[in-house]
């Protein structure tokens, strides 16, 4: 039931006005895929009558069979407005067909990556809400960052089927529920006043909200009712829409409007008399099969049942007739088309977002003019595996120029630095392809404004990359994504079957591949790790590796690691010396931690070795107290060059000492990834050195005798400033009925966690708790708490800070301790923590 | 000691003739049973009741244990003249003592075959110490240099072919309790299901006859226990067998004569390391078997089924060789070993890393159960494999001087690593150590080519970590992967060889994922991929250093040079270029000194001693 070829689809393409790219977001179970579904009913992919059943865009047999969307899918629709509906329509336009770009996501915290990546590649986003639930965590979480990536927004008020069958709410009373909905969202949107935006928040009156239905494939917007009613009573559209939402009211009797209830009984809400009542009152004649009612309104309505569809019953009958009446598709398509804008406008103001180079050079206009005779400009947002295993497509959104088939492309991956060779390739593209949901279409090429799969550079891309063209060697790639949540849980993967290895090693590059948050590594111990946001995105990229990209080859997994970081409580106790291995040389350090705010300051690139030295130590200066000369004196970041440590040189006078700095920052990066407790990273040190004693002769101040010694200065320093344990720690948030918090609060004591915020959600009789949970209890958490609040309560889980533990680890029984020998065990390393006397020598 | 790289530091006595201190081993202490096992020895004694010997016992343990006898008659034998007596630490302080009663064995076994000779005079004995590599191999230069004929080695040894000279082995004569340690293989053998395999250390050698003759006579059920066979004492060089061999096939009544003597061509024919047919129409048959069967793998799986047995498949390992029946394999084998925990065992349990080890602890007499933790050290190679695909920079560590095949590995891992892209460096230091290797921090990762007993190194303390011919050969050729299968010597693969002496395969294009950057990278520069011939690829690598260095010119912010990472780093010029000291006055003179002719001239040569052009007055 195709209704339109891969070659209408790519004659729009070329209108970049008639374009739109959104992604629909939403919290989980708001009813993103399945309202998606009754869209691309519209486009014809599938028929009518399958709506709200099929969830086309849940590719994935796991999707289907959990019902949740895990993996982000773009389809490309067809739409056409009638000449009627677009002549309010006041930007550009060329035409009256549109191309919609949709990417439905998924809506479990776990998966927020995926919605970045597809926030990313659109300029629009369909926000989906629960009418009864409300703004949840996750639509809060999705909405920042979309509004991050400037992203215009347009809201749905999801489920009325459910306010009209199963709550069977007064009009009133479901007023004040959608206009709080709204409200909340509102409140998160206002908080991003954006000039280049505009005003984001969203109105009914003014069509940037909708009313659906998603099960039951209908949808409204005030326009619909608006262009009705304004024939009907003879008044201007734009009134009436204002008329039907907000303090409004029509009096029957009187046929009177006013602003404020007059209390008599025949007043009410425009929305409720002219919305919401008409809406009920079919459907309730509907259900009870009242044919003889229904035909004379629809008839007046003017929509008409065809022949066999008049036969149908009770809901068949109230979904057919809803979705005659009001059709999703029309709804939402036309306030998308009317309210998000199109590659075009939004390119023009998210350029400044998008690109990393200077802003006038002929890559950023033609960015800002989405202009398709420009160079190529392309953004790789993620790799979707292809049918034939082992081989991914490369999805992503074309900024500028035009990617074709054949076309030899430049690759800058996420480490390119411009100028330099690195991470860079050059490859021709063999296949450019369009999505449209289980099928793909080959095209011959794809204009700016318009996402797009690409096929046979998957061996150079591993998760994001810009594309540009072959010669174009001054471009700047595009910004690289920033994810709301951090890969914090870890399990150890192998084989089970020693033979297996090179399968799970290929394995595990395409598991990277396939999932934009994961992370395959290797530890020091020679295991396979895989990281990921939480417990049900392991289970998913687990399940993905062992029976898509390994072939069923059987892999064994360890329990959940979690890794910490090492740090220090206080200053070094003492100044310790360690004698290089000839004893001529003796070098004093001491540890002490880092200003509290510092070691995130460095994580969020606040202060980094990239900064000018003067803007670092203005800011060390003011912030966190350092010393201004001190602050110059900061040879390096650690571990990996950025980490949050550094080393501090406090010598005064000291000879030789520049040519031991390469020796100390060696010792300095290997010290800080290994840290002396438990191999584990450290975070938030601060190495002073206070002094060297070196040999005259340089050969004996080498590297050889500097590296080494230097590492166990910095070791005993660190044991000498009470070595402690940082934990990392998500950041919980629950949503639940009052009756439910005391079984959360059990559970939280229970795992370590404390609440420290309750809020009874105005409206509803839900409470949100946010709470902190070491993510080492987390294992197992929502499980638990589910049995304890009987499936009542429903946890969030993000990583949100390292917390210190504060027993001391160096003791085997107390907790800390416990953890560091149990690092050390599944490391291999003695188990005892190596003493002090072993780094530390006498003079 | 002293760690000067590239020193070698030889200890030599030279015994003249009569020695007035023959004496020296008076008052040594009376429990020392084995000798041999050094400092080691006095502690576990007990069982062997040492207290029961007395000054004549202990001049005859010592010179069983010491094998004076037939070490003095395998010199006659040969007419060897200057011979060197290589001793590891531990047994330095025999030293004289082995001399002395040595020269007195040779002076009476002389007299009574060359009585007709008096003209030959007496043997000339060098003691060597403090090796230069490992102990447990002979060191060839270091006898060279008192222009020896042959080397007596005593203690440990890894039986590692040597290139030049012929060996003498002394392992040593440690207590076993053969009726304890009987029983426990008879009581483990019927516990598992599996054929036993049993393994010692070398200095249990001497008992193993004992305990196979004990076994046979009471087992009471078939039990399926297979013994090594106990290694000769006799290694003949790789060029003599090469030589040897090659004769053989011209025209097989050889002379003898030919087996010693040096050969200065030491290219090692790699069938002749891994064949094992037997020459049987020479005279010392059983020697040169064992020589051969010894040359045959110095380590390794060699189960190679030349014409002569088709029934069995040959292993050898750290010198010791066993023969499987048809249709089975090591897999199906558990592996007894008798002795301590020593390389050869770690060895032993990486190469058949499929096999469960248990050890027999000569002085506990009990079974030690899991004894190398396999899979661990195998998982933690694995990693530094893993590791090594990320290097940029190579330094191939000369861990032997002596080690048949050894300048051929070398070669091999130059032309392996080359072809990858990468770049290397060739280090001699002689046995590596942290402090030695954090001297050349522009290493990325070590390949140390020396004999299977030093090669494993936990590289836990070192800033780059150590690999061996082998993984390196996993990391750098395109398209290896681990298997699980290990091994550890380097003179090994005939086939790669054969490949990259014609064309080096061609290098895909693909980029390599790489588990450290948690991504794709490239495969070596995309410079090097296009460069044909050395001269060019020289080219292209100054001009990378000079680009460097021109980064460099402008010095900048303190910070802004760490922050060059190491993934970009292709060579030590580059790594200098990156280093915020580069030794003295660099900048000097600002930018005249940048103008001033800066092309490179010839240097000194020589040793520092004396260069060359310094006159010797």
């Amino acid at each position: 039931m195709v209704k339109f070829t891969a070659d209408e689809l790519r004659r729009i393409m070329d209108k970049k006005h008639n374009i739109r790219n959104m992604s629909v977001i939403a919290h989980v179970d708001h009813g993103k895929s399945t309202l998606t579904d009754s869209l691309v009913a519209a486009a014809g992919i599938i028929a009518q009558a399958d709506a709200g059943d099929v969830r086309l865009t849940d590719t994935r047999a796991d999707e289907a069979e959990r019902g949740i969307t895990i993996k982000s899918t773009g389809i490309s629709l067809y739409y056409e407005m009638s000449d009627l509906s677009l002549k309010d329509f006041t930007g550009e336009k060329d035409g009256s067909d549109y191309l919609i770009n949709l990417i439905d996501s998924p809506g479990h915290v776990d998966f927020s990556s995926e919605v970045t990546a597809a926030l990313r590649i659109t300029d629009g986003a369909l926000v989906v809400v629960d009418c009864v639930e409300g703004v949840c965590v996750q639509t809060e979480t999705v909405l920042r960052q979309a509004l991050g990536e400037r992203i215009r927004p347009v809201l749905t008020v999801n489920k009325m089927d459910r306010c009209f069958l199963e709550l069977q709410v007064e009009g009133e009373e479901a007023y004040q529920t959608f206009s709080r909905v709204i409200e909340n969202a509102n409140v998160i949107m206002a908080t991003y006043e954006d000039k280049l935006l505009g005003d984001v928040q969203v109105y009914p009156e003014k069509g940037t909200v909708a009313f659906s239905a998603g099960l039951h494939g209908w949808a409204f917007t005030l326009t619909n009712f608006a262009k009705m009613y304004a024939s009907k009573f003879g008044v201007d559209e734009k009134k009436m829409m204002e008329r039907l939402w907000g303090e409004n009211f029509f009096d029957r009797a009187t046929k009177k409007w006013t602003t404020k209830n007059t209390g008599s009984p025949t007043c009410s809400r425009g929305f409720v008399q002219f919305v919401y009542n008409p809406i009920k009152q079919i459907i309730n004649i509907c259900m009870n099969d009242q044919k003889d009612k229904l035909w004379p309104m629809l008839a007046q309505l003017g929509c008409g049942l065809k022949g066999e569809e008049k036969e149908l019953m009770g809901k068949h009958l109230m979904k057919r007739v809803m979705q005659t009446w009001l059709p999703a598709s029309a709804a939402l398509l036309e306030m998308m088309i009317f309210h998000l804008p199109s590659p075009a406008t939004a390119q023009r103001y998210r350029v400044e977002n998008l690109y990393e180079g200077p802003l006038d050079d002929m890559y950023a206009n033609a960015i800002r003019n989405c202009d398709p005779e420009g160079p190529l400009m392309l953004y790789v947002s993620k790799m979707i595996p292809a049918s034939d295993k082992g081989r991914f497509f490369a999805f992503g959104r074309v900024f500028a120029g035009k990617v074709s088939t054949g076309l030899k492309v430049r690759i800058m991956g996420p480490n390119y630095v411009p100028g330099q060779k690195k991470d860079l390739y050059t490859k021709s593209v063999q296949r450019t392809v369009i999505w449209m949901g289980r099928r793909q279409e080959s095209v011959e090429d794809v204009p700016c404004g318009n996402t797009v799969a690409l096929v046979g550079l998957d061996q150079f891309i591993t998760k994001n990359a810009t594309l540009t063209n072959e010669k174009e060697v001054d471009a700047h790639p595009i910004r690289a994504m920033k994810f709301s949540v951090s890969p914090v849980v870890r399990v150890a993967v192998q084989c089970k079957v020693a033979s297996d290895l090179p399968k799970l090693v290929e394995g595990l590059k395409r598991l990277a591949k396939s999932d934009p948050m994961v992370i395959c590594t290797i530890e020091e111990s020679g295991e396979h790790i895989i990281a990921g946001a939480g417990e049900l995105h392991l289970e998913i990229c687990l399940k993905d590796l062992q029976d898509d990209f390994m072939g069923g080859a059987e892999i064994v997994v360890s329990d959940p690691v979690v890794s910490f970081r090492e740090t220090v409580l206080e200053k070094s106790n003492h100044t310790v010396m360690s004698k290089s291995p000839n004893k001529h040389n003796r070098l004093y350090f001491e540890a002490r931690p880092l200003e509290d705010g510092l070691a995130e300051a460095i994580d969020d690139g606040r202060i980094g070795p990239r900064d000018d030295p003067k803007v670092r130590s203005k800011i060390l200066a003011e912030e966190f107290g350092w010393d201004k000369d001190l602050a110059k004196k900061i040879w390096c970041f650690g571990p990996d060059t950025t980490g949050p440590n550094m080393v501090v040189d406090m010598c005064k006078g000291v000879q030789y000492l520049n040519e031991i700095k390469d020796s100390v920052v060696a010792a300095f990066q290997w010290a800080t990834k290994e840290g002396v407790l438990g191999d584990e990273n450290m975070r938030g040190i601060a190495f002073e050195v206070c002094d060297v004693v070196l040999h005259a002769d340089a050969i004996h101040r080498g590297g050889g005798q500097i590296i080494p010694t230097a590492r166990r200065a910095m070791y005993a320093a660190m044991l000498t400033a009470k070595p402690r344990l940082l934990e990392p720690v998500y950041l919980v948030e629950i949503q639940a009925p009052e009756q439910a918090l005391g079984g959360i609060y059990g559970v939280l004591n229970q795992k370590r966690g404390h609440v420290f915020e309750e809020i009874q959600r105005p409206g509803t009789p839900l409470y949100n708790i946010k709470a902190y949970l070491p993510v080492i209890e987390s294992f197992g958490f929502s499980s638990t708490l589910r049995a304890a609040t009987s499936g009542q309560a429903f946890p969030q889980a993000v990583f949100d800070h390292w917390e210190m533990m504060s027993s001391d680890p160096t003791d085997n029984s107390t907790q800390s301790g416990q953890i560091v020998s149990d690092i050390r065990k599944r490391k291999g390393l003695k188990e005892q923590i190596t003493a002090l006397s072993e780094y530390e020598d006498r003079l | 000691m002293p760690f000067v790289a590239g020193n070698f530091s030889v200890l030599q006595m030279v015994h003249k003739g009569k020695s007035s201190r023959s004496c020296s081993c008076k008052g040594r202490g009376k429990a020392e049973r084995s000798i041999l096992r050094g400092g080691a020895g006095g502690a576990g004694t007990g069982a062997g009741g040492g207290g029961r010997k007395g000054g004549m016992d202990y001049q005859k343990d010592f010179w069983e244990e010491f094998d004076i006898i037939a070490t003095a008659s395998f010199i006659v034998r040969n007419g060897f003249q200057r011979v060197a007596l290589q001793f590891p630490d531990e047994l330095l302080k025999h030293s004289v003592a082995v001399a002395v009663a040595l020269k007195k064995e040779l002076g009476k076994q002389r007299n009574s075959r060359f009585s007709e000779e008096p003209e030959n005079a007496a043997v000339r004995l060098f003691v060597m110490a403090d090796t230069t590599f490992g102990s447990c191999c002979a060191d060839e230069v270091a006898a060279m240099h008192a222009d020896a004929q042959c080397i007596v080695h005593y203690g440990n040894a890894c039986l590692s072919l040597t290139s030049r000279l012929p060996v003498w082995f002394v392992f040593g004569r440690a207590a076993l309790d053969v009726e304890d340690c009987t029983s426990q293989i008879v009581d483990y053998a019927s516990a598992v299901s599996k054929p036993l395999l049993v393994m010692f250390g070398l200095e249990y050698s001497h008992e193993v006859t004992s305990i196979k003759q004990r076994l046979s006579t009471i087992q009471e059920r078939q039990l399926n226990v297979t013994f090594a066979d106990v290694p000769s004492q006799h290694m003949k060089p790789s060029s003599s067998i090469e030589k040897r061999k090659k004769g053989g096939r011209r025209a097989e009544d050889e002379d003898k004569s030919d087996e010693i003597g040096m050969v200065d061509d030491q290219s090692v024919d790699k069938k002749s390391s891994t064949c094992s047919a037997v020459d049987s129409n020479l005279r010392e048959t059983s020697l040169c078997t064992e020589a051969e069967l010894l040359a045959s793998g110095g380590q390794g799986i060699n189960s190679e089924r030349t014409t002569s047995d088709f029934e069995a498949s040959h292993y050898s390992l750290g010198g010791l060789k066993w023969t499987l029946p048809k249709d089975t394999t090591m897999g199906d084998y558990d592996i007894l070993w008798i002795g301590g925990d020593c390389p050869g065992l770690t060895n032993a349990a990486l190469v058949f890393n499929t096999s469960p080890v248990v050890r027999y602890d000569c002085f506990e007499q009990k079974l030690v159960r899991d004894v190398a933790n396999q899979s661990r050290v195998l998982k933690r190679r694995y990693y530094l494999v893993e590791r090594a695909k990320d290097a940029n920079v190579v330094g191939i560590v000369v861990g032997t001087l002596g080690v048949a095949g050894y300048a051929d590995a070398i070669q091999n891992m130059r032309r392996i690593i080359e072809s990858s892209g990468k770049k290397a460096y060739t280090l001699v230091m002689g046995k590596p150590n942290p402090a030695k290797l954090a001297n050349f921090p522009e290493c990325d990762v070590f390949v140390l080519v020396a004999c299977p007993q030093t090669a494993l190194i936990d590289s836990k303390d070192y800033l780059a970590p150590l690999l061996t011919p082998f993984e390196a050969e996993l990391a750098f050729v395109e398209g290896k992967q681990w298997t699980g299968a290990y091994r550890l010597d380097f003179d090994h693969d005939p086939g790669y060889q054969g490949t990259s002496d014609n064309a080096p395969q061609p290098r895909s294009d693909e980029a390599r994922y790489s588990f450290f950057a948690g991504g794709y990278v490239g495969r070596g520069s995309s410079e090097t991929k296009d460069v044909e011939d050395a001269t060019s690829r020289a080219i292209v690598l100054s001009k990378s250093a000079e680009h460097a260095l021109q980064l460099q010119s402008n010095p900048s912010s303190s910070l802004i040079t760490t922050e060059r990472s190491r993934l970009d780093i292709k060579s030590g010029a580059e790594y200098l270029a990156s280093r915020s000291y580069q030794g003295l006055d660099v900048n000097d003179g600002g930018d005249q000194a940048l103008n001033k002719d800066l092309s490179a001239v010839p240097g000194r040569k020589g040793r520092a001693a004396c260069y060359s052009d310094e006159a010797t007055n």
